[in-house]
């Protein structure tokens, strides 16, 4: 489970990152986090996994603060998340395969089990047949499969991921939220910070609106605009 | 971390040396450089640091005893001599442990007649000579143990050069102080050089570290090939030094040696086995410290993640 109690963030300039945040998201949920740019979404995300720390406020996951985390505790506590971008952030001089297995690498997960579960992962994703390729000869919509791929490969109990339809194309972005959703099936929480009114409208999940970093609205199934 | 980490860290970080070949040739020539110069001023500072110690021998001051002294003050006296830690080395001369060097050294060459001499033997004319010759430790510490035995009971004069001492030892002190701040500058010019050519690889490689901690690798795992890469520069910079220094200074001794006797037979070269057992650590430390350092200031930034 992941908690909020009354968390701040401000950045330098007196900027307003997000305000008194309270908010609670139970373990196997599909929230999203709606917002026009700059209102607060990402900073929510770096917030939760430890990219930034509040001013003010406690963030729970399973019960422990990882604001108080030592900096040498974080890399732990992402190995139980799984992150994903917008511009997807591949390495352009590995396969799809590889830039799956660097997930497992680079946590010296040995080669045996790294052999095992890229191959689950790209099944999951669909983009088995496409392994060997590179990512510069793939689409936008594959690149960002094989970014979510990489995500879940170490079976994750969070995806978080920050405008991943954001360089995609209606089809493209269906297809990579028909993925996120089968991932939150098997029990994973997915939490999407997007300013897509159309995939929110279609999923009808749990909606979290966010403006001028404050909680507008948080809705348990709904549409980007609903009221509750 | 793992064996098999390390050698895959440790492959990506020889990868590197050669992916930016150029600016890696450019940091390993810096540090070649720098580590010639440093040779050069090392080697210079040693041998005048030997000089000095070698002289130190001859910077001996002569204590004259009062006359009359017992041998309970005499060995008083060498209590507190080797209780003293400036001092190198110290003996004591009797009165007639004197006249028999005197002897030796001033009439060996004298047709003396036997009867002077038993006269000159049964009643020493040096009798009120003996002495303890003392030895500092380095030619600095003369000062201060002129000073002690000015106000010992049992001295009544003192024996010394002065001037020699100071000299001396104001020459090997300057030169010792410019070495280091020499060798200080040199080191600052080869770390701003190997931060460059780590930085660049890290620039390179800005988007592979950024993905490495958003998938929870830890610090040093992203540290390491940097590392690796850093210290292989540093040593590949040390290797030229090392064996420039060492041909150098061996064939600098035997030219000296074989066509400029006079030079050899008032100096004495430190050998290169000498300069060689404290240069190859040196630069070891050095090139490996400069290189790790260079990788750790480098990442600094980019670990923050």
């Amino acid at each position: 489970m992941i908690e909020l109690q009354d968390v701040t963030k401000v950045y330098e300039g007196n900027v307003t990152g997000v305000e008194h945040i309270n908010l609670t998201i139970e373990d196997g949920e599909f929230v999203f986090i709606v917002g026009e740019s700059g209102s607060g979404k990402s900073t929510l995300l770096k917030l939760l996994m430890r990219e930034l720390v509040p001013d003010e406020g406690a963030i729970l996951i399973d019960g422990k603060d990882i604001t108080k985390l030592r900096r040498s505790k974080v890399a732990e506590l992402r190995r139980s998340m799984g992150i994903v971008f917008q511009d997807y952030r591949l390495l352009t001089s590995r396969t799809v395969y590889e830039n799956v297995a660097f997930a497992l690498e680079v946590i010296e997960v040995p080669p045996k089990k790294i052999k095992r579960s890229v191959p689950a992962a790209l099944n999951l994703v669909g983009l088995a047949h496409k392994a060997k390729s590179m990512p510069n000869s793939i689409s936008g919509g594959e690149q960002q499969r094989t970014a979510i791929a990489r995500a879940i490969v170490n079976n994750p109990q969070v995806v978080l991921a920050d405008e991943p339809t954001g360089n995609l194309d209606p089809r493209n972005s269906e297809e990579i939220m028909d993925v996120l959703d089968a991932i939150n099936r098997r029990g994973t929480t997915v939490i999407v910070a997007t300013h897509d009114r159309e995939i929110v409208d279609e999923m009808q999940k749990r909606v979290i609106h966010i403006e001028d970093g404050m909680i507008v609205r948080d809705s348990e199934e709904g549409g980007y605009d609903d009221e509750d | 971390m793992k064996i098999r980490t390390v050698g895959l860290c440790m492959g990506d970080g020889f990868k590197s040396v050669f992916r930016n070949g150029l600016m890696s040739l450019a940091s390993i020539g810096t540090i070649t450089a720098c580590l010639i110069i440093l040779g050069i001023v090392y080697c210079l500072v040693i041998n005048v640091r030997g000089f000095a110690d070698s002289m130190n021998g001859t910077l001996g001051m002569v204590a004259w005893l009062k006359p009359g002294i017992s041998e309970a003050e005499i060995q008083e006296m060498e209590n507190q001599l080797a209780a003293r830690d400036d001092i190198g080395d110290y003996r004591y001369v009797s009165a007639d442990e004197a006249w028999e060097i005197f002897k030796n050294d001033m009439l060996g060459g004298y047709e003396i007649s036997d009867m002077l001499m038993d006269d000159l033997n049964n009643d020493n004319p040096l009798k009120n000579s003996a002495n303890i010759e003392i030895y500092p430790k380095e030619a600095g510490d003369q000062a201060g143990i002129v000073a002690f035995l000015n106000n010992s009971p049992y001295v009544r004069k003192v024996s010394y050069s002065q001037n020699a001492s100071r000299a001396l030892s104001s020459f090997a002190a300057l030169v010792t102080y410019v070495g280091v701040a020499l060798i200080g500058f040199l080191i600052f010019i080869a770390l701003l050089l190997i931060t460059n050519t780590i930085k660049l690889s890290v620039y390179i490689r800005k988007k592979e570290i950024n993905i490495m901690k958003y998938i929870g690798a830890t610090d040093a795992f992203v540290r390491l090939p940097f590392l690796i890469e850093g210290i292989l520069i540093g040593i590949l910079g040390a290797i030229i030094p090392t064996a420039l220094i060492y041909l150098g200074y061996d064939g600098l001794i035997k030219v000296v040696e074989s066509r400029f006797a006079a030079i050899s037979s008032l100096f004495e070269f430190m050998s290169v086995w000498d300069i060689m057992q404290g240069l190859i650590p040196l630069f070891l430390i050095l090139s490996v410290g400069v290189g790790a350092t260079g990788s750790l200031i480098s990442l600094r930034k980019h670990l923050k993640v």
